[in-house]
Protein backbone atom coordinates (compact mmCIF):
# COMPACT_ATOMS: atom_id res chain seq x y z
CA UNK A 1 0.00 0.00 0.00
CA UNK A 2 1.44 3.25 -1.01
CA UNK A 3 2.12 6.21 1.76
CA UNK A 4 -0.84 8.13 0.61
CA UNK A 5 -3.55 5.63 0.95
CA UNK A 6 -2.33 4.18 4.01
CA UNK A 7 -2.27 7.78 5.88
CA UNK A 8 -5.78 8.66 4.57
CA UNK A 9 -6.95 5.43 5.73
CA UNK A 10 -5.54 6.22 9.22
CA UNK A 11 -6.68 9.62 9.44
CA UNK A 12 -10.30 8.56 8.59
CA UNK A 13 -10.61 5.42 10.83
CA UNK A 14 -8.79 8.17 13.44
CA UNK A 15 -11.35 10.93 12.71
CA UNK A 16 -13.98 8.03 13.46
CA UNK A 17 -12.49 7.04 16.68
CA UNK A 18 -11.85 10.42 18.09
CA UNK A 19 -15.48 11.29 16.56
CA UNK A 20 -17.13 8.04 18.67
CA UNK A 21 -15.22 8.81 21.85
CA UNK A 22 -15.86 12.92 22.32
CA UNK A 23 -19.55 12.09 22.05
CA UNK A 24 -19.24 9.77 24.72
CA UNK A 25 -17.22 11.86 27.00
CA UNK A 26 -20.02 14.60 26.02
CA UNK A 27 -20.49 18.31 26.96
CA UNK A 28 -19.26 18.43 30.56
CA UNK A 29 -15.80 18.65 29.09
CA UNK A 30 -15.51 22.01 27.69
CA UNK A 31 -18.13 24.02 30.17
CA UNK A 32 -15.92 23.09 32.95
CA UNK A 33 -12.81 23.01 31.74
CA UNK A 34 -9.99 22.99 34.21
CA UNK A 35 -6.65 23.20 33.74
CA UNK A 36 -6.12 19.86 33.90
CA UNK A 37 -9.30 19.20 31.78
CA UNK A 38 -7.37 21.39 29.31
CA UNK A 39 -4.11 19.42 29.15
CA UNK A 40 -6.28 15.97 29.02
CA UNK A 41 -7.80 17.42 25.45
CA UNK A 42 -4.32 18.32 24.44
CA UNK A 43 -3.15 14.88 24.89
CA UNK A 44 -6.16 13.55 23.02
CA UNK A 45 -5.59 15.52 19.96
CA UNK A 46 -2.05 14.72 19.91
CA UNK A 47 -2.47 10.84 20.51
CA UNK A 48 -5.61 11.03 17.80
CA UNK A 49 -2.94 12.67 15.34
CA UNK A 50 0.02 10.42 15.84
CA UNK A 51 -2.94 7.57 15.59
CA UNK A 52 -3.30 8.65 11.59
CA UNK A 53 0.01 9.86 11.39
CA UNK A 54 2.62 7.89 12.85
CA UNK A 55 3.16 4.49 10.10
CA UNK A 56 5.84 3.33 12.40
CA UNK A 57 3.29 2.19 15.09
CA UNK A 58 0.39 0.40 14.07
CA UNK A 59 -3.12 1.14 14.22
CA UNK A 60 -3.95 -0.59 17.15
CA UNK A 61 -1.11 -0.37 18.88
CA UNK A 62 -2.29 3.16 19.51
CA UNK A 63 -5.50 3.37 20.13
CA UNK A 64 -5.33 1.79 23.60
CA UNK A 65 -4.23 4.78 24.78
CA UNK A 66 -6.73 7.03 23.51
CA UNK A 67 -9.26 4.74 24.67
CA UNK A 68 -7.56 5.32 27.85
CA UNK A 69 -7.35 8.39 28.79
CA UNK A 70 -10.92 8.93 27.53
CA UNK A 71 -12.15 6.94 29.34
CA UNK A 72 -10.20 8.30 32.92
CA UNK A 73 -11.53 10.86 32.22
CA UNK A 74 -15.21 9.68 32.37
CA UNK A 75 -14.33 8.07 35.40
CA UNK A 76 -13.06 10.38 36.45
CA UNK A 77 -15.82 12.71 36.19
CA UNK A 78 -17.87 10.27 37.44
CA UNK A 79 -15.99 9.87 40.70
CA UNK A 80 -16.23 13.66 41.43
CA UNK A 81 -19.78 13.10 40.82
CA UNK A 82 -20.01 11.09 44.24
CA UNK A 83 -17.33 12.29 46.06
CA UNK A 84 -16.76 15.82 47.18
CA UNK A 85 -13.70 15.75 48.62
CA UNK A 86 -12.19 13.99 45.30
CA UNK A 87 -14.43 16.78 43.18
CA UNK A 88 -12.03 19.23 45.67
CA UNK A 89 -8.59 17.59 44.39
CA UNK A 90 -9.26 17.21 40.34
CA UNK A 91 -11.21 20.28 39.65
CA UNK A 92 -9.69 22.57 43.04
CA UNK A 93 -12.48 24.90 44.31
CA UNK A 94 -12.87 28.95 43.70
CA UNK A 95 -10.95 31.28 45.28
CA UNK A 96 -12.18 34.50 47.07
CA UNK A 97 -9.95 37.63 45.33
CA UNK A 98 -12.28 40.22 46.51
CA UNK A 99 -13.86 40.32 49.33
CA UNK A 100 -16.10 43.02 51.40
CA UNK A 101 -14.35 45.30 48.63
CA UNK A 102 -10.97 44.87 49.86
CA UNK A 103 -8.75 42.97 47.45
CA UNK A 104 -7.37 39.09 49.36
CA UNK A 105 -3.37 39.61 48.44
CA UNK A 106 -2.33 36.24 49.84
CA UNK A 107 -5.04 34.27 47.54
CA UNK A 108 -3.68 37.03 44.74
CA UNK A 109 -0.18 35.47 45.32
CA UNK A 110 -1.63 31.67 45.90
CA UNK A 111 -3.26 31.99 42.91
CA UNK A 112 -0.01 33.93 41.05
CA UNK A 113 -2.45 36.82 39.58
CA UNK A 114 -1.01 40.42 39.51
CA UNK A 115 -3.57 42.81 39.73
CA UNK A 116 -3.31 43.80 36.82
CA UNK A 117 -4.36 40.44 35.72
CA UNK A 118 -7.15 40.89 38.62
CA UNK A 119 -8.52 44.24 36.74
CA UNK A 120 -8.04 42.66 33.60
CA UNK A 121 -10.60 39.85 34.62
CA UNK A 122 -12.77 42.54 36.38
CA UNK A 123 -13.24 44.84 33.19
CA UNK A 124 -14.21 41.78 31.19
CA UNK A 125 -17.53 41.50 33.60
CA UNK A 126 -17.88 45.38 33.49
CA UNK A 127 -16.44 46.27 36.70
CA UNK A 128 -14.27 49.49 35.68
CA UNK A 129 -14.46 50.51 39.18
CA UNK A 130 -12.62 48.41 42.29
CA UNK A 131 -14.85 50.27 44.75
CA UNK A 132 -17.76 48.67 43.15
CA UNK A 133 -16.85 45.36 43.73
CA UNK A 134 -18.36 43.23 46.75
CA UNK A 135 -16.95 40.11 45.82
CA UNK A 136 -14.69 38.60 43.36
CA UNK A 137 -13.83 34.97 42.85
CA UNK A 138 -11.44 33.02 40.52
CA UNK A 139 -13.59 29.92 39.78
CA UNK A 140 -11.42 26.36 38.91
CA UNK A 141 -12.34 26.95 34.73
CA UNK A 142 -10.16 30.29 34.77
CA UNK A 143 -13.22 32.77 34.87
CA UNK A 144 -13.36 35.18 37.58
CA UNK A 145 -17.21 35.90 38.80
CA UNK A 146 -18.37 38.98 40.43
CA UNK A 147 -20.85 40.32 42.33
CA UNK A 148 -21.37 44.20 42.73
CA UNK A 149 -21.93 46.83 45.60
CA UNK A 150 -26.14 46.12 45.95
CA UNK A 151 -26.27 49.56 45.25
CA UNK A 152 -24.19 49.64 41.97
CA UNK A 153 -26.31 46.62 40.03
CA UNK A 154 -28.67 47.27 38.10
CA UNK A 155 -32.29 48.05 38.63
CA UNK A 156 -34.45 44.62 37.75
CA UNK A 157 -38.53 45.04 37.41
CA UNK A 158 -38.87 43.43 40.96
CA UNK A 159 -36.82 46.27 42.40
CA UNK A 160 -39.31 48.67 40.90
CA UNK A 161 -41.89 46.85 42.14
CA UNK A 162 -43.47 45.70 38.55
CA UNK A 163 -45.14 43.24 37.74
CA UNK A 164 -44.23 41.23 34.92
CA UNK A 165 -45.85 39.19 32.27
CA UNK A 166 -44.48 35.15 32.41
CA UNK A 167 -42.33 34.97 28.85
CA UNK A 168 -40.78 31.30 28.85
CA UNK A 169 -39.20 30.15 25.96
CA UNK A 170 -40.42 31.42 22.38
CA UNK A 171 -40.57 27.95 20.23
CA UNK A 172 -39.67 27.75 16.49
CA UNK A 173 -42.62 26.05 15.00
CA UNK A 174 -42.03 26.30 11.24
CA UNK A 175 -38.53 25.92 9.77
CA UNK A 176 -37.43 25.88 5.95
CA UNK A 177 -41.36 25.58 4.93
CA UNK A 178 -42.17 22.84 6.87
CA UNK A 179 -44.51 22.81 9.98
CA UNK A 180 -42.38 21.08 13.41
CA UNK A 181 -45.41 18.69 14.59
CA UNK A 182 -43.86 18.36 17.48
CA UNK A 183 -43.40 21.50 19.18
CA UNK A 184 -46.88 22.43 18.28
CA UNK A 185 -48.13 19.47 20.38
CA UNK A 186 -45.67 20.48 23.00
CA UNK A 187 -47.07 24.08 22.83
CA UNK A 188 -50.68 22.37 22.60
CA UNK A 189 -51.32 24.15 19.57
CA UNK A 190 -52.99 23.03 16.60
CA UNK A 191 -51.88 23.10 12.84
CA UNK A 192 -55.41 24.66 12.51
CA UNK A 193 -54.07 27.56 14.50
CA UNK A 194 -51.09 28.32 12.97
CA UNK A 195 -52.64 28.31 9.72
CA UNK A 196 -55.54 30.73 10.89
CA UNK A 197 -52.46 32.89 12.83
CA UNK A 198 -50.67 32.99 9.38
CA UNK A 199 -53.76 34.11 6.90
CA UNK A 200 -54.26 37.26 9.82
CA UNK A 201 -50.87 38.04 8.24
CA UNK A 202 -52.07 37.60 4.69
CA UNK A 203 -49.73 33.89 4.75
CA UNK A 204 -51.57 31.55 2.41
CA UNK A 205 -48.20 29.68 1.38
CA UNK A 206 -46.52 27.60 3.38
CA UNK A 207 -43.48 27.57 1.76
CA UNK A 208 -42.91 31.04 1.35
CA UNK A 209 -42.05 30.84 5.40
CA UNK A 210 -38.55 30.41 6.20
CA UNK A 211 -39.03 30.50 9.55
CA UNK A 212 -41.59 31.34 12.49
CA UNK A 213 -41.54 31.18 16.02
CA UNK A 214 -44.03 31.63 18.68
CA UNK A 215 -43.93 32.90 22.00
CA UNK A 216 -45.78 32.06 25.08
CA UNK A 217 -48.47 34.63 24.80
CA UNK A 218 -49.61 33.31 21.53
CA UNK A 219 -47.46 35.86 19.06
CA UNK A 220 -46.84 34.48 15.81
CA UNK A 221 -43.40 36.12 13.94
CA UNK A 222 -43.05 35.03 10.37
CA UNK A 223 -39.96 35.70 8.35
CA UNK A 224 -39.91 34.88 4.84
CA UNK A 225 -37.49 33.31 2.34
CA UNK A 226 -38.22 36.57 -0.34
CA UNK A 227 -37.89 39.83 2.60
CA UNK A 228 -39.76 42.02 -0.01
CA UNK A 229 -42.74 39.48 0.67
CA UNK A 230 -43.64 41.48 4.28
CA UNK A 231 -43.91 44.70 1.51
CA UNK A 232 -45.61 42.61 -0.53
CA UNK A 233 -47.92 41.07 1.70
CA UNK A 234 -48.59 45.08 3.20
CA UNK A 235 -49.54 46.02 0.35
CA UNK A 236 -52.19 43.46 -0.47
CA UNK A 237 -53.60 44.22 2.63
CA UNK A 238 -53.68 47.60 2.21
CA UNK A 239 -55.43 47.03 -1.36
CA UNK A 240 -57.98 45.03 0.54
CA UNK A 241 -58.82 47.67 3.12
CA UNK A 242 -59.51 50.10 0.24
CA UNK A 243 -61.81 47.66 -1.42
CA UNK A 244 -63.86 47.35 1.39
CA UNK A 245 -63.61 50.98 2.04
CA UNK A 246 -64.85 51.46 -1.69
CA UNK A 247 -67.82 48.77 -1.27
CA UNK A 248 -68.72 50.57 2.31
CA UNK A 249 -69.59 53.66 0.06
CA UNK A 250 -71.05 52.68 -2.81
CA UNK A 251 -73.65 50.95 -0.49
CA UNK A 252 -74.25 53.91 1.49
CA UNK A 253 -74.86 55.37 -1.47
CA UNK A 254 -77.17 53.13 -2.41
CA UNK A 255 -78.72 53.28 0.75
CA UNK A 256 -79.42 57.26 0.46
CA UNK A 257 -81.55 56.40 -2.43
CA UNK A 258 -83.08 53.80 -1.42
CA UNK A 259 -84.50 54.73 1.51
CA UNK A 260 -88.22 57.41 2.21
CA UNK A 261 -86.58 59.19 4.96
CA UNK A 262 -85.04 62.91 4.50
CA UNK A 263 -83.63 62.38 8.07
CA UNK A 264 -81.74 59.25 7.18
CA UNK A 265 -81.17 59.55 4.10
CA UNK A 266 -78.83 62.41 5.43
CA UNK A 267 -77.32 59.89 7.77
CA UNK A 268 -76.53 57.67 5.03
CA UNK A 269 -75.22 60.84 2.86
CA UNK A 270 -73.01 61.99 6.03
CA UNK A 271 -71.56 58.17 5.74
CA UNK A 272 -70.60 58.21 2.58
CA UNK A 273 -68.81 61.27 2.69
CA UNK A 274 -67.16 60.21 5.73
CA UNK A 275 -66.23 57.18 4.17
CA UNK A 276 -64.78 59.20 0.86
CA UNK A 277 -62.77 61.54 2.80
CA UNK A 278 -61.29 58.49 4.50
CA UNK A 279 -60.66 56.30 1.12
CA UNK A 280 -58.81 59.83 0.42
CA UNK A 281 -56.44 59.86 3.60
CA UNK A 282 -55.93 55.81 2.94
CA UNK A 283 -55.02 56.32 -0.52
CA UNK A 284 -52.61 58.73 -0.09
CA UNK A 285 -50.68 56.60 2.77
CA UNK A 286 -50.65 53.94 0.48
CA UNK A 287 -49.29 56.06 -2.43
CA UNK A 288 -46.93 57.05 0.17
CA UNK A 289 -45.84 53.94 0.75
CA UNK A 290 -45.65 51.82 -2.39
CA UNK A 291 -42.89 55.32 -3.47
CA UNK A 292 -40.86 54.43 -0.77
CA UNK A 293 -40.65 50.78 -1.12
CA UNK A 294 -39.77 51.56 -5.00
CA UNK A 295 -37.29 54.04 -3.76
CA UNK A 296 -35.82 50.80 -1.34
CA UNK A 297 -36.41 48.97 -4.44
CA UNK A 298 -34.17 51.60 -6.73
CA UNK A 299 -31.33 52.09 -4.48
CA UNK A 300 -31.20 48.61 -3.95
CA UNK A 301 -30.54 47.55 -7.60
CA UNK A 302 -28.33 50.25 -7.87
CA UNK A 303 -26.12 49.13 -4.90
CA UNK A 304 -26.22 45.78 -6.34
CA UNK A 305 -24.66 47.00 -9.67
CA UNK A 306 -22.06 49.02 -8.35
CA UNK B 1 -82.23 41.09 1.25
CA UNK B 2 -84.06 43.39 3.96
CA UNK B 3 -82.47 46.42 4.76
CA UNK B 4 -82.03 45.03 8.40
CA UNK B 5 -79.84 42.37 6.35
CA UNK B 6 -77.75 44.45 4.32
CA UNK B 7 -76.80 46.72 7.32
CA UNK B 8 -75.93 43.82 9.32
CA UNK B 9 -73.13 42.83 6.84
CA UNK B 10 -71.99 46.46 6.83
CA UNK B 11 -71.54 46.30 10.05
CA UNK B 12 -69.48 43.49 10.17
CA UNK B 13 -67.48 45.06 7.31
CA UNK B 14 -66.90 47.91 9.52
CA UNK B 15 -65.89 45.99 12.61
CA UNK B 16 -63.43 44.52 10.23
CA UNK B 17 -61.78 47.66 9.12
CA UNK B 18 -62.09 48.57 12.24
CA UNK B 19 -59.82 46.14 13.47
CA UNK B 20 -57.29 46.14 10.89
CA UNK B 21 -56.92 49.65 11.82
CA UNK B 22 -56.74 49.42 15.39
CA UNK B 23 -53.57 46.79 14.64
CA UNK B 24 -51.88 48.87 12.33
CA UNK B 25 -52.28 51.95 14.54
CA UNK B 26 -50.42 49.30 17.36
CA UNK B 27 -47.57 48.17 14.60
CA UNK B 28 -46.39 51.44 12.51
CA UNK B 29 -43.36 53.32 14.28
CA UNK B 30 -44.15 56.32 12.31
CA UNK B 31 -45.74 59.22 14.29
CA UNK B 32 -47.65 60.77 11.61
CA UNK B 33 -48.91 57.35 10.41
CA UNK B 34 -50.33 56.72 14.11
CA UNK B 35 -52.04 59.62 14.07
CA UNK B 36 -53.70 58.96 10.92
CA UNK B 37 -54.37 55.05 11.66
CA UNK B 38 -56.17 56.73 15.05
CA UNK B 39 -58.10 58.93 12.76
CA UNK B 40 -59.33 56.35 10.73
CA UNK B 41 -60.22 54.22 13.46
CA UNK B 42 -61.99 56.93 14.96
CA UNK B 43 -64.36 57.44 11.91
CA UNK B 44 -64.82 54.41 11.71
CA UNK B 45 -66.13 53.64 15.12
CA UNK B 46 -68.76 56.50 14.38
CA UNK B 47 -69.98 55.79 11.23
CA UNK B 48 -70.01 52.24 13.09
CA UNK B 49 -72.03 53.81 16.14
CA UNK B 50 -74.68 55.80 13.66
CA UNK B 51 -74.92 52.15 11.81
CA UNK B 52 -75.86 50.20 14.93
CA UNK B 53 -78.36 52.97 16.19
CA UNK B 54 -80.06 52.59 12.73
CA UNK B 55 -80.35 49.28 12.93
CA UNK B 56 -82.09 48.87 16.49
CA UNK B 57 -84.18 51.62 14.98
CA UNK B 58 -85.45 49.89 12.27
CA UNK B 59 -85.49 46.42 14.54
CA UNK B 60 -87.64 48.61 16.54
CA UNK B 61 -89.96 49.46 13.94
CA UNK B 62 -90.11 45.89 12.38
CA UNK B 63 -91.06 44.15 15.63
CA UNK B 64 -94.24 46.25 16.29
Amino acid sequence: MNVFTSVAIRAIFAYIALFALTRIMGKREISQMSFFDYTVGISIGSITANLALDRTQSFLSILPALIVFCVFEILLSYISLKSVTFRRIVDGSSTILVKNGKVMERALFKTRMNMDDLMIKLREKNAFKLADVEFALLEPDGQVSVLLKSNKQSVTPSDMNIQTQYMGLPDMVIEEGRIIGDRLREKELTQSWLMAKLAEQGVYDLSKVMYAQVDTSGNLYVDFYDDSENKKQESTANQLILTKLQKLSSDFASYSIETQNPQVKILYKECEDKINSMINTFQNYVNKRSNKNNLYEITKERSGKH
Amino acid sequence: MTVSKKLKSTLSTLEGILADFNSSYMESQDESDKQMFKGLAKDTADILQKVTDRLSCIEEQESQ
